[in-house]
């Protein structure tokens, strides 16, 4: 197969990096797209991805030296990198608590999308940028006590198939850099395409919402109280066990410094507009 | 437990349990200090707000039950 690459992409976050190689330039090249945005600091390198083009079609993934995934698809590669990668990230942080959570800047203030997988966050995430927010995440975020200031893994927007209709809206469906289709109707999307000057590295956050996407429901609205935000924000707290008091102050100091909601959604015009105003 | 604007969230995070409780039950959870009763909380609270004798009778086991159910206090 082709030459090796060498040097390699490295990925930041919590402090930490993992580091990707590959042999094979197409799934080099994905790859380095789609964490571009990824901050330039570095950190302690906690894990060595390299894959290994098998056939032109078959690879393989090994970690620190070890084979991990044997026999992947181009796509599953991909999709392996970004889950065990991230994974990693979450579980070696110690310094500071991280939240599932995508996070937007607008106008200098800091929007949270707090919520597990399928809440609908990335999908709020992609509205808003086409409506001027800058991107931060769609998936973790970490929060420092002392500056008070977030920041997000900047990796692409994940948009699964459900949400195919933003970029069918916004991008179309021809090809083009950044964008990247998969088979089972999710795509990867550099935020850059949805918003020209859509990055930020890190923001003082200002809201903090809790979006829960549910078809054919009325939109609502509650403001929560610190304690209820707390109550829900602990249960997105992914590396609890690495902090000294399992991040509860860190994260009792987030609420009190924003204002809190619950939205629930079906339609999200509706909800990307309340949030603009909010 | 962190107590905001008189809320309380409890985290047990051996057991990996996160508990909300409102105003009413967070002062119930504050007098369970292992020395009273739950008769002798209605009571505390019952003289506290004469005009809800009522509810809390019905309201403060319910409370109790619930902080016990997921394992914030245990009985004896």
């Amino acid at each position: 197969m082709s030459t090796r690459l060498t040097g390699g992409r490295q990925v930041p976050f919590g402090g930490n990096c993992v580091r990707i190689s590959s042999d094979s330039p197409a799934i080099f090249n994905a790859l380095a797209a789609h964490f571009r945005h990824c901050s330039a600091e570095t950190g302690r390198v906690i894990a060595q991805y390299h894959i290994t083009a098998i056939t032109e079609t078959c690879f393989s993934i090994s970690v620190d030296g070890s084979v991990f995934y044997p026999e992947l698809t181009f796509e599953q590669v991909l999709w392996s990198l970004m889950q065990d990668g991230i994974t990693r990230l979450n579980g070696t942080c110690v310094t500071d608590p991280i939240f599932h959570a995508a996070a937007l800047e607008n106008a200098g203030s800091g929007v949270i999308l707090c919520g597990q997988s399928g809440s609908g966050k990335s999908s709020l995430a992609a509205w808003l940028l086409t409506s001027g927010f800058r991107y931060l995440t769609d998936e973790v975020i970490t929060y420092a006590v002392e500056s008070g200031q977030i920041s997000g893994l900047a990796r692409s927007l994940i948009l699964k198939r459900g949400s195919a209709f933003i970029w069918q809206h916004w991008l179309g469906e021809a090809e083009r850099d950044g964008f990247l289709r998969f088979t089972n109707g999710s795509a990867w999307i550099d935020p850059l395409l949805l918003n020209v000057d859509g990055i930020c590295t890190q923001t003082t956050p200002r809201l903090l919402f809790f979006p829960h996407y549910t078809p054919d429901t009325s939109f609502r609205v509650t403001k929560l109280s610190p304690a209820e935000a707390l109550f829900r924000l602990l249960q997105t707290l992914v590396n609890a066990r690495n902090l000294a008091d399992t991040g509860m102050k860190a994260a009792a100091c987030l609420v009190r410094r924003v204002t809190a909601y619950s939205l629930d959604y079906s339609d999200i015009e509706s909800a990307t507009a309340w949030i603009k105003q909010a | 437990m962190e107590s905001l604007d008189g809320e309380i969230v409890l985290l047990h995070p051996a057991c990996n349990i996160i508990i909300y409780s409102n105003q009413t039950g967070a002062i119930i959870w504050q007098l369970c200090n292992g020395q009273r009763s739950v008769e002798e909380i209605i009571e505390i609270l019952g003289a506290a707000y004469p005009g809800s004798r009522a509810e809390i009778a019905v309201d403060a086991p319910k409370t109790i039950q619930m902080l016990v159910s997921h394992g914030a206090l245990t009985t004896k």
